[in-house]
């Protein structure tokens, strides 16, 4: 690997784009990050990646452990098939006792074998109850997976479902948060044009207001824009 | 505020009020998070503790009344494996309770409930040690290095967790606070 980052930024990027992640994507990156150095030594594997779909339903490539992790998945994401994909697909988990052999797999992926991956097991990664991404750990001897071992790797990717779900309110939250502040600093001004039209032209409030709102449906404009127009047009006001 | 400023706010207020305050889903991840500590760390229990804003311990999650015990027992005594490995920063391992002799009044509290060797490490939240994570065993168990290891790299783990799940947890703090600012600002007319 180029450097010792476990994350393809780029790649999370992109996986989580149609998401609308962005505010929370390099905590939500490093928080995977660690998630999936901890697998290798939680399941005594060679190596550990994830994938997780794109905003066109590809499974892309988002972290590994190592090259051989990462090489996994970049072949399985080339040719579009393979034991992290059916993970996916078919929302259940994959298991492969020995790579070397297995024809349920194309030549590109099974030809890993030769460079440490021997047995492999992946488990789907969901997202309000739909598999989003596949989590996978492989290791460099073949594997009979006991089913306490598969128990404990669907469990931990529970985890980094709870990591996506956290992230992903914390952004929806973060959008009304800043409507709502939004909504408060408008209010604000507003008030001072109302108070402003009403000494000007010794309106009533109502008044005031259906002028500023009208003002802004004629000129196709914000109702609190208008408002800062008429407050910044006062000589000497600090707006 | 005249009437039609009022309805104008009041209608963006209630459209945007649509964030759960109560917010049940920081719990609901700390609950998971000791079921999975369990799984993955093969163990018969786990408990978690964390920091009170006056930085007092306090019990978070625990996987059954036995967990449960382990936590409430460390906490009036003021002493145990998980407030020692918060302290230390450092995995803290009991191998059998009963032999032990640092915490008798541990041991007699959680061995009605079949508790005998513990396992601890300090929870890690944005550099600081915040809490810490129990894991327990039925029967005396010598923990290897390697499960010192495992429990250290899932407290890591957890922790990157519970900073997600509390950013969460803010954001409808900030968002709740806000739109009573709004309502207030309603209310009050002007």
């Amino acid at each position: 690997m180029a450097d010792d980052r476990l994350i393809d930024d780029e790649a999370l990027s992109r996986s989580l784009s149609h998401l609308r992640q962005d505010a929370n994507e390099r905590e939500l990156g490093a928080a995977l990050e660690r998630v999936i150095a901890a697998t290798r030594l939680l399941f005594s594997a060679t190596g550990a990646g994830l994938m997780m779909i794109d905003d066109t339903s590809m499974l892309r490539f988002v972290a590994a452990t190592d090259e051989t992790g990462r090489l996994l998945e970049v072949r399985q994401e080339e040719v579009g098939h393979g034991p992290c994909v059916d993970a996916l697909a078919f929302d259940r988990v994959t298991y492969v006792t020995d790579l070397a052999g297995d024809d349920r797999w194309p030549a590109s992926v099974t030809e890993l074998s030769e460079v440490g991956v021997r047995a492999l097991l992946g488990v789907p990664v969901h997202a309000e109850g739909i598999a989003v991404g596949a989590l996978n750990v492989y290791r460099d001897h073949p594997t009979e997976w006991s089913d306490s071992e598969v128990r404990a790797l669907e469990a931990y990717s529970t985890l980094i479902e709870s990591m996506l779900r956290s992230a992903f309110m914390a952004h929806e939250r973060g959008e009304v948060v800043q409507q709502l502040q939004h909504a408060l600093d408008s209010r604000v001004v507003i008030e001072r044009g109302v108070g402003v039209l009403m000494g000007r032209h010794g309106i009533d409030a109502v008044e005031a207001f259906n002028r500023l709102r009208h003002d802004a449906r004629s000129s196709g404009r914000k109702v609190a824009d208008v408002a800062a127009e008429i407050l910044a047009q006062i000589p000497g006001n600090p707006r | 505020m005249s009437l039609a400023v009022e309805r104008w706010f009041g209608a963006l207020s209630r459209t945007l009020g649509t964030v759960d305050v109560s917010d049940r889903d920081l719990e609901k991840r700390l609950d998971e998070l000791v079921g999975v500590a369990i799984q993955v760390l093969d163990v018969s229990g786990a408990g978690l503790m964390l920091l009170d804003p006056e930085s007092h311990l306090r019990l978070i999650g625990a996987s059954d009344d036995a967990a449960r015990m382990l936590e409430s027992s460390q906490l009036d005594a003021g002493a145990g494996p998980g407030l020692l490995s918060t302290r230390t920063r450092e995995v803290v391992a009991v191998s059998d309770l009963n032999g032990d002799g640092r915490w008798p009044q541990i041991a007699s509290a959680v061995a009605p409930f079949g508790i005998r060797s513990v396992l601890s490490a300090p929870l890690w939240l944005g550099g600081r040690p915040v809490g810490n994570l129990n894991l327990f065993d039925s029967r005396p168990r010598a923990w290897t290095a390697s499960d010192c290891e495992r429990i250290g790299a899932f407290a890591e783990v957890a922790g990157s967790m519970l900073l997600l799940a509390l950013r969460a947890h803010d954001q409808a703090l900030i968002a709740g606070r806000l739109r009573d600012q709004l309502q207030a600002a309603n209310g009050a007319g002007c």
